[in-house]
């Protein structure tokens, strides 16, 4: 079965996004990126000395793992120095693609949501194909697609923190109230179960990076997530049955043997 | 000579510096980077007839990993 998809026109297979931080080592991550079968990978920029090589060696090295990049603006605090930072990133990295980030707090790092959405208004009128990280807010969510936003990415919890799906009657109804446009969950996934559940929402794909690469094998849970998210995914194309109150036997009643009608015994 | 900011450390260069012949004394030849001046984003195609003032304060940021 065919089942790819589209993100800013361009198509691809896996609905598994993956960051490139926090390995244990290089070598790590990349084996973990190639079995994870992503084909989109999440990346960024700091400030950088001379002494340091200026970022060439990690460039050369996510080069040559052949993903669409998808740079992002974490850390940014305003709408000046997501726009900035978002700049100075085309121009690196020579793609529209901008994963926005603006935190409005340092304790959850919860994304600022005037200020993404402000900024999403900017970045779009400069030529940004903008996959906004977002609260799991329905208006939020719509805002940011009103200003021009194709993509939206709604966090499952506060980054880092593992804890899955913390609203999922929110993400629900994110999907119901829009159908039609691509929607990924961002941040706060720990489990591949997680992922699981929130392709099994009608989410079109899952972005993490913690949870491969701060587990005790990246490598086999990169596997494990990219099963589980292509399983959720499955599962919510074949359409799950209704819940149901009371218990329903699954095995034939009728011809069950030992039993008599009333009259007989 | 003037002051400027580098990355949150104070360097000197000569006056009417240009950015591209202060990426050459800083040692930033050729590497994958770009450069900002007091919050502005400054294109590479500017590097050359953009000039440094004293106290700007300049960040040059280059690939890392990122989530």
């Amino acid at each position: 079965m065919t089942d790819s998809w589209q993100l800013y026109g361009k198509q691809f297979q896996s609905r598994f996004l993956i960051g490139t931080a926090l390995y244990p080592s290089p070598t790590i991550m990349n084996d973990a990126i190639k079995t994870s079968g992503s084909e989109i990978i999440t990346l960024s920029l700091r400030r950088q000395s001379p002494e340091t090589g200026g970022g060439n060696a990690i460039w050369d090295f996510l080069k040559q793992l052949d993903c669409t990049l998808l740079p992002n603006t974490a850390g940014c605090h305003s709408v000046k120095e997501a726009v900035t930072l978002a700049q100075m990133s085309r121009e690196i990295f020579e793609t529209n693609w901008l994963k926005l980030e603006v935190v409005g707090d340092e304790y959850n790092l919860q994304p600022d949501p005037i200020g993404t959405l402000q900024a999403a208004e900017q970045l779009i009128k400069l030529g940004f194909e903008v996959f906004p990280y977002c609260t799991d807010d329905l208006v939020l969510c719509q805002r940011l697609r009103d200003v021009g936003c194709q993509v939206l990415m709604p966090w499952g919890a506060p980054i880092g923190t593992g804890r899955g799906l913390a609203n999922p009657y929110a993400l629900q109804t994110i999907r119901e109230r829009l159908p039609d446009i691509p929607l990924i969950v961002d941040a706060g996934i720990g489990k591949p179960s997680h992922a699981v559940q929130a392709m099994e929402l009608g989410y079109d794909g899952v972005l993490l990076n913690t949870a491969v690469a701060q587990a005790a094998n990246p490598v086999i849970m990169a596997q494990a997530f990219k099963g589980a998210i292509e399983t959720g995914r499955l599962g919510y194309l074949a359409g799950a049955m209704a819940e149901r109150q009371t218990a329903q036997p699954s095995t034939p009643t009728l011809g069950m043997p030992f039993w008599h009608q009333a009259s007989d015994q | 000579m003037i002051t400027v900011s580098v990355n949150n450390q104070i360097k000197t260069l000569p006056p009417a510096s240009s950015v591209s012949e202060a990426l050459c004394l800083w040692d930033y030849r050729g590497e994958k980077i770009a450069v900002a001046i007091n919050g502005e984003f400054v294109p590479r195609s500017s590097y050359a007839e953009r000039q440094l003032q004293a106290n700007d304060c300049i960040d040059i940021v280059a690939p890392v990993q990122g989530g």
